[in-house]
Order: C-alpha cells, then sequence, then structure tokens
C-alpha cells in the first residue's frame, strides 16, 4: 500500500497505483521463467543456473539449480541476490529479495526453503503487522540449510552451520553449529575444519 | 456459526460463481506475483466472495472447495494477504479486519474422523475458522479447522495453529506470549 502522508487524487493516484500494480513485472526474470517452464525439475541443473546468471543475477560457477526459486522483489531484484560458487538450490525454494540475499560458496538449500527479507513493525493491537521493514540475509560458506526451513529478515548464519529442517531462523547462527526448531535454537557445535 | 453445507451445490448462481473463481485462478495465479494485485481482487469480489474495502491480495490464492464456495470465504476491509495462500472452503472462514497474511498460508476447515481403525482419515468433519481484528498470521502457517484466533494476536512462521488463539497473544512455534501490554 502507498504510504503517501496526503492522500493523491484523481489522474496522479491512478498513476501511483499504475506504478504499484507493475513493479512486480521483470520482463528478463519473465522471459528466464518462460524459457524454463518446460525443463523437468533435477534437469540440466547447472544451465539453469547460468541462465539466472545470463538474465542478470550474480551465479557462481557450477553452482546447480534443481529448479527455477520462486522469486519476487521490487526494482533491485537482480542486483538483491549473490549466489558464490559450487552451491546447490534443491527444488520449491522461496527467496524474497526485497533486500540483498548473499549465498557464500558450497551452500546447500534444501527443498522448500523459504529465506524473507521483508516483515512488518509490531503494531497497536488494531493493527499488528505496520510499517514493512526490510533486511537482508546473509548465508556463509558451506552451510546446510534442510527441507523446509525458514530464514527471517535481518539473519546471518555463519560457516559451516546446520540449519535443521522445518526450523524458522530468527536470530543469527554462529559458525560450525547446529540449530533447529521453532524459533531455531542451538542444538550441537559441529567439528571445526 | 450456522452451516450452509449442501445449500450452495444445489444453487446454480454459486456454482457459476465457483467456475468464475477457478478462471480466474487459471488466468491471474500465471502473472507474477505483485501485479495486477487490485484486479486480482475485484476478480475475486465478482466471483462472489466478500471482501471489504481496500484489502488486497497481492498473489492469486487458490480456492478450494465444492459447490458454492466463494460464499463461505469473507474477508473484512484493510486487509492484505501474500501470494500464495490456501483457502480449503469446506466450511466457512471469517477474516476480520486489518489483518495480515504471510506467504504460503493455508486455511484448512476439512478434517476426518478418527474412530476407524481400519481407516483413519475416516469421514469428513469441517469447521468453520475464525480470525480476529488485526491479527497478523507469518510465513507458512497452518490454521486448522474449527480454529478461532483473538483480536490483535501475531502468528509466528511455520506455526501449526490447532486450537484457539486467545486474543494479543504472539505465538512462536509452542511459544505463547501476551502481548497484552504491548501498545
Amino acid at each position: 500500500m502507498s504510504n503517501a502522508d496526503a492522500k493523491p487524487t484523481g489522474w496522479r493516484k491512478l498513476v501511483i497505483l499504475a506504478i504499484e500494480e507493475t513493479t512486480g513485472i521483470h520482463p528478463r526474470l519473465l522471459a528466464l521463467n518462460a524459457a524454463l517452464a518446460f525443463l523437468p525439475n533435477h534437469e540440466a541443473q547447472e544451465a539453469r543456473a547460468r541462465l539466472f546468471s545470463l538474465a542478470g543475477f550474480r551465479v557462481g560457477p557450477r553452482t546447480r539449480f534443481a529448479s527455477s526459486p520462486k522469486i519476487n522483489g521490487g526494482s533491485k531484484l537482480f542486483s538483491n541476490l549473490v549466489i558464490g560458487a559450487d552451491c546447490v538450490i534443491e527444488t520449491d525454494c522461496v527467496l524474497d529479495l526485497g533486500e540483498r540475499i548473499t549465498l557464500g560458496d558450497r551452500v546447500t538449500l534444501g527443498p522448500g526453503v523459504m529465506i524473507l527479507t521483508s516483515t512488518h513493525e509490531l503494531d497497536i493491537r488494531e493493527h499488528r503487522a505496520g510499517q514493512v521493514q526490510m533486511s537482508p540475509v546473509s548465508i556463509g560458506e558451506g552451510v546446510w540449510c534442510g527441507a523446509r526451513a525458514i530464514i527471517l529478515p535481518g539473519v546471518t548464519i555463519g560457516a559451516g552451520a546446520v540449519i535443521n529442517a522445518g526450523s524458522v531462523v530468527n536470530k543469527d547462527v554462529a559458525p560450525q553449529t547446529r540449530v533447529g526448531g521453532i524459533p531455531a535454537a542451538q542444538l550441537e557445535v559441529l567439528n571445526a575444519p | 456459526m450456522e452451516l450452509e453445507p449442501e445449500n450452495g451445490a444445489s444453487s446454480g448462481a454459486g456454482r457459476a460463481r465457483a467456475w468464475g473463481i477457478r478462471l480466474a485462478e487459471q488466468v491471474f495465479s500465471r502473472l507474477p506475483s505483485f501485479t495486477v494485485s487490485r484486479a486480482t481482487t475485484n476478480a475475486m469480489r465478482v466471483a462472489g466472495v466478500r471482501i471489504g474495502e481496500a484489502s488486497v491480495f497481492w498473489g492469486m490464492p487458490k480456492l478450494v472447495g465444492s459447490g458454492d464456495l466463494c460464499s463461505r470465504l469473507t474477508v473484512g476491509s484493510y486487509c492484505g494477504f501474500n501470494v500464495r495462500c490456501y483457502f480449503e472452503l469446506t466450511d466457512r472462514i471469517v477474516i476480520g479486519d486489518h489483518v495480515a497474511v504471510g506467504q504460503d498460508v493455508m486455511f484448512l476447515t476439512r478434517t476426518h474422523d478418527i474412530s476407524n481403525p481400519r481407516r483413519r482419515a475416516g469421514d469428513v468433519r469441517s469447521a468453520p475458522i475464525e480470525i480476529g481484528n488485526g491479527s497478523w498470521i507469518g510465513a507458512r502457517c497452518t490454521i486448522l479447522p474449527g480454529v478461532k484466533i483473538g483480536a490483535g494476536s501475531v502468528i509466528g512462521a511455520s506455526v501449526t495453529v490447532a486450537k484457539d488463539v486467545p486474543p494479543n497473544t504472539l505465538l512462536m512455534g509452542t511459544r505463547s506470549i501476551s502481548l497484552a501490554k504491548w501498545r
């Protein structure tokens, strides 16, 4: 919703509406999804990642995409995703690119992992979801996120951490640890390299 | 809340509206998310879903059910629904005003009787869902049949809500924290 203080009227309102209604359209992303629409999951994984980097995302070499992640975001969508080398992105991941998402090298995102960068401020009881807040997410080298884990906005995950399947990560994760649960808590310290 | 289980199934207009929403789903779910969301919402209004003023569905939700499913969903005003929501409309779903719903949230109104050991998913049971004014439901929550969420409650991401939530409560995993003192 527009957060203009003075309510615009007439054609100004129409223009604002038209802009708001079309911010989700990214021709390159549409072309990319159309090109990959009939490619089965788990096929041509490196080629899929290469097509993503051709479209404008920064995707490192030898990274593999098992299926096209569901991507949404505003105007800076293409510069907001940075993926390192040798990563594996499994099927049905959701990447919310309102802010920067950084994946280090050798990261594995399991099936259905959701990385969110936008949330709301906790507001008055009549309207709990207040102003939209964006904050970036950064995932360190060698991290493994289990299936259907959710990474909430503003989280930094240290190198070599393991995120259990189905957990919700709402605060930073120390390197070389294993976390799990809702909200994710540290379960064990893993052996350092 | 009184039920109207088979009324809708017999009415021709209700069935036509149900096919209308299926057609709208086919069209609008193919568009990218966060585009033409007002048109999406208006298409749902045309199909018979009661949606209050200034409520927006940022992406086309999935509406599932038999018969006149559109009339079983009621949405208040100033609500926001993120993409890929899922409404199973075997029973009523009533959503209040100023409600915010995250991505991938499921509202389920259909469950089964489990008394038969040979088939645990036995006879279908259904119960309505009510979401109170001003509440906020996080991403990937599942709201199970018969649940009432009180006004001003906040449900964290990925929570399965199986029982009623009192007003002004924050649910995160299995923990619940009172927000009564928070504004």
